[in-house]
């Protein structure tokens, strides 16, 4: 098997799972017991904030723990508005679903959400951005890196635009797709909030974080026993939260992913009728193409026969309909045959020329298959 | 307290001489369906069954409830012959407290008992009064029922009777062969056959990679609600990709449809010929879509060998969702992933097709070698 949907999911490192298992198995006291268990517990919940605030360049009092980076969202999007004051939100189009979906919600509760199209590469300009703000604005809400295309967005740029038109509003950046893999700073950038996920990088599922700058004070979602600073309560998923600590300490080889995504690129571009639809700029780890208007689907079913694992646009989407947002709202003539390959370090050259093998092999007899298909 | 089900039957009452042939396979489809939850006998017009220890009595009553044949079935409490016992049972086991008016009703099958069923009522209803000052006699509008049965091996008293598919045991009938697509039709034709008794087994045309793993597994969990009710079922999945790309780059776009039916229709009559199945079924009703029409099941029917039954012919969709949703195969069936129907779908077929055209476009593959192809890779699923 050839597994290129980390973006998706990674395979949990070594590192991740030993930590895991140590904290399933030796350390399995709650961190809020005062025994000698719990404070064992609770030891290893402070070594992985500190882990996750070191790769953050901040404070480990910043880091409240999550059961991943769908609730990390949503803290940092529901719990920053208040619906009596009202006001707006402004967000992109192509965010993931877990802001996309709540900034919806909100909508229907009565705030006021401006959604900023991306350029036609899947960019979202700093300067569209801030044509979106206004004095009313009470949170701003832009992905680091989109999940489907891999184009990165100017987060850096945006709180300085805030400041002048809307400066008592909080910057949320969704950082989930980039957390590891670019230099994630919210300290630099000015950002109020920040989201991840430790599956997305080798740990795994049940963990996330969320950066909040002190001073910032969010409502919880939820309400229990005071853990996680009352905002995200509920006994720690302290195995995960130690795999995500253990993963922050690992650096990815980046150097290697842009080699083997540029060897992946070139096999791919040999082919005719080939779209690509990740910018030039793009996260190596995740490229997104087109082969002409054959249905993602059915180049994901057909490379799945060989072993091959991708995924047509992102994992997360539901319906059909909405299957493809972050295409259509680019303007991609065949929005639903966006195909994303997402990469990791642990991927091998031999598997990506093996990859373009089975696409030169696949490819053109889909095509002939389905020339002149419309619907 | 000790429970049983007891279990009537209706229309196979009418069929004179043969009637224990079809009662033996109630009670032995019955059986099937329960497993070894229960003990299932029959004794004069009345098929019980008796939960074994331990056996939840409500996934027993959901699984005989679904096997063809049955009218009713009830939840009764089993108490012993006399009538303080059946007093207090009936005090006991029913909710009479709750309710405001009644009445009962009492069947003496076993005429030795000292008391008429009118006396036995009456005596009842005396008692229920007793208990509960508050309650009324109510015999034409009464808020709840309550029977008591006489019978040899002992009392029965119970309220609600709960009502089952009707129709007529399963394999009283032979055996069909359904085409299962995975829409929201099929599963419901597959029911209607079955509920006349019919065994059947089912017939899956898939095309990867231009249909999912996925959408297969759908279908085969749409077979396996179907086989709730039908018994146990073999699904016989046919792989059709080869099939429709020779189709695609031969023969007219508009006959694709057309083409498609034909062949599903041949291969269908094959393997149904094969398993001893005598006819085939489809979801088709009239119109609903290009392939449905007069003119093109006529041409599809063409090629059959043997008779085609389609259930749903005149019935609207809403009609058939409502069936669907009613025996638990429509969220299955509303699941997102492409059938082999869909995916090759002329953007204009032809509604009237002439079956000499239709021919003359056959012509152009080597529809008996594509035909034999897909028969040597059809592979079996029981479920």
């Amino acid at each position: 098997m050839i597994y290129l949907d980390n973006s998706a999911t990674t395979r949990p490192s070594t590192v991740a799972l030993e930590a895991f298992r140590m904290a399933a198995e030796t350390e399995y006291g709650n961190p809020s017991s005062v025994h000698r268990a719990g404070s064992a517990a609770a030891q290893i919940l402070k070594k992985a904030r500190g882990q996750v605030a070191e790769k953050l360049h901040t404070d480990p009092s910043n880091i409240i723990f999550t059961p991943g980076g769908t609730m990390a969202d949503n803290l940092a999007v529901q719990g920053s508005v208040n619906l009596k004051r009202g006001g707006s939100i402004v967000t992109t189009a192509i965010e993931h679903p877990a802001v996309k979906s709540v900034c919806r919600a909100l909508e229907q509760k009565g705030m006021t959400v401006r959604y900023v199209l991306p350029e036609k590469n899947g960019e979202v300009s700093a300067e569209a951005v801030a044509k979106a703000l206004t004095a009313d604005t009470v949170l701003v809400s832009v992905m680091h890196v989109n999940n489907e295309t891999g184009a990165i967005q100017p987060v850096e740029k945006i709180k300085k635009y805030m400041e002048s038109v809307c400066p008592g509003a909080l910057f949320h950046s969704d950082c989930v797709q980039s957390f590891g893999k670019l230099p994630v700073l919210p300290e630099a950038w000015g950002a109020d909030l920040i989201s991840l996920s430790g599956h997305k990088i080798h740990g795994l599922r049940g963990a996330g974080a969320l950066y909040v700058r002190k001073g910032v004070t969010l409502s919880p979602l939820i309400y229990g026993g005071g853990q996680e600073r009352d905002i995200c309560p509920g006994t720690e998923n302290l195995p995960a939260i130690a795999a995500l600590g253990a993963a922050c300490g690992e650096v990815q080889d980046t150097e290697k992913v842009r080699r083997l995504s540029e060897q992946l690129l070139r096999g791919i571009l040999e082919l005719d009728g080939v779209y690509v639809n990740s910018p030039e700029g793009r996260l190596p780890y995740i490229l997104n193409v087109s082969f002409g208007a054959v249905p993602a689907e059915v180049v994901t079913n057909a490379l799945s026969e060989k072993g091959v694992c991708v995924s047509a646009g992102s994992a997360c989407a539901g319906p059909r309909s909405e299957k493809s947002y972050v295409l259509r709202s680019m303007g991609v003539p065949a929005p639903d045959s966006g195909v994303r390959f997402s990469l990791s370090d642990e991927n091998t050259e031999d598997e990506i020329a093996e990859t373009v093998r089975i696409l030169h092999d696949v490819i053109p007899m889909l095509q002939a298959a389905l020339g002149g298909r419309r619907n | 307290m000790q429970e049983i089900i007891l279990i009537k039957y209706g229309e196979i009452i009418l069929k004179g001489l043969n009637r224990h042939i079809f009662e033996d396979k109630l009670v032995r489809n019955i059986r099937t369906a329960v497993g070894t939850d229960a003990r299932v006998y029959k004794s004069r017009a009345t098929i019980y069954a008796e939960p074994a220890e331990g056996a939840d009595v409500d996934v027993l009553m959901q699984k005989i409830l679904k096997v063809f044949g049955i009218v009713y079935a009830v939840r009764a409490a089993v108490c012993e012959k006399d009538m303080e016992t059946i007093g207090k049972t009936v005090l006991s086991y029913l909710n009479v407290a709750g309710r405001k008016t009644f009445k009962v009703e009492t069947k003496r099958a076993d005429k030795t008992f000292s008391l008429k069923s009118p006396e036995v009522s009456a005596e009842i209803g005396g008692m229920i009064l007793d208990a509960y000052p508050h309650l009324k006699v109510d015999v034409r509008n009464p808020e709840i029922t309550v029977n008591v049965e006489i019978r040899e091996a002992g009392a029965y008293v119970y309220a609600e009777k709960q009502k089952g598919q009707g129709g007529m045991p399963t394999g009283s009938a032979g055996k069909v062969m359904l085409l299962l697509s995975g829409g929201i039709d099929s599963p419901v034709a597959g029911y209607m056959m079955g509920k006349r008794g019919t065994c059947m087994d089912a017939v899956h045309f898939f095309s990867p990679p231009f249909t999912s793993e996925k959408a297969k597994e759908k279908v085969l969990d749409l077979a396996r609600i179907l086989a709730q009710y039908t018994g146990g079922m073999r699904v016989h999945i046919v792989p059709f990709t080869e099939q429709q790309l020779q189709m695609k780059a031969k023969c007219p776009a508009e006959h694709l449809t057309i083409l498609m039916r034909r062949m599903m229709m041949q291969i269908a009559c094959h393997i149904a010929a094969d398993t001893g199945a005598g006819a085939v079924v489809t979801g088709e009703s009239l119109g609903q879509v290009a392939s449905q029409t007069l003119e093109a099941i006529g041409v599809t029917d063409a090629c059959a060998t043997m008779p085609c039954f389609r259930p749903l012919i005149g019935m609207d969709k809403e009609d058939i969702i409502s069936i669907a949703r009613r025996i638990g195969s429509f969220e299955t069936s509303i699941l997102p992933y492409e059938d082999c129907c869909t995916i090759f779908v002329p953007k204009h077929p032809t509604t009237k097709p002439r079956l000499e055209k239709i021919l003359e476009s056959e012509a152009l593959i080597d529809t008996e070698g594509l035909i034999q192809k897909a028969l040597e890779e059809t592979i079996h699923v029981d479920v």
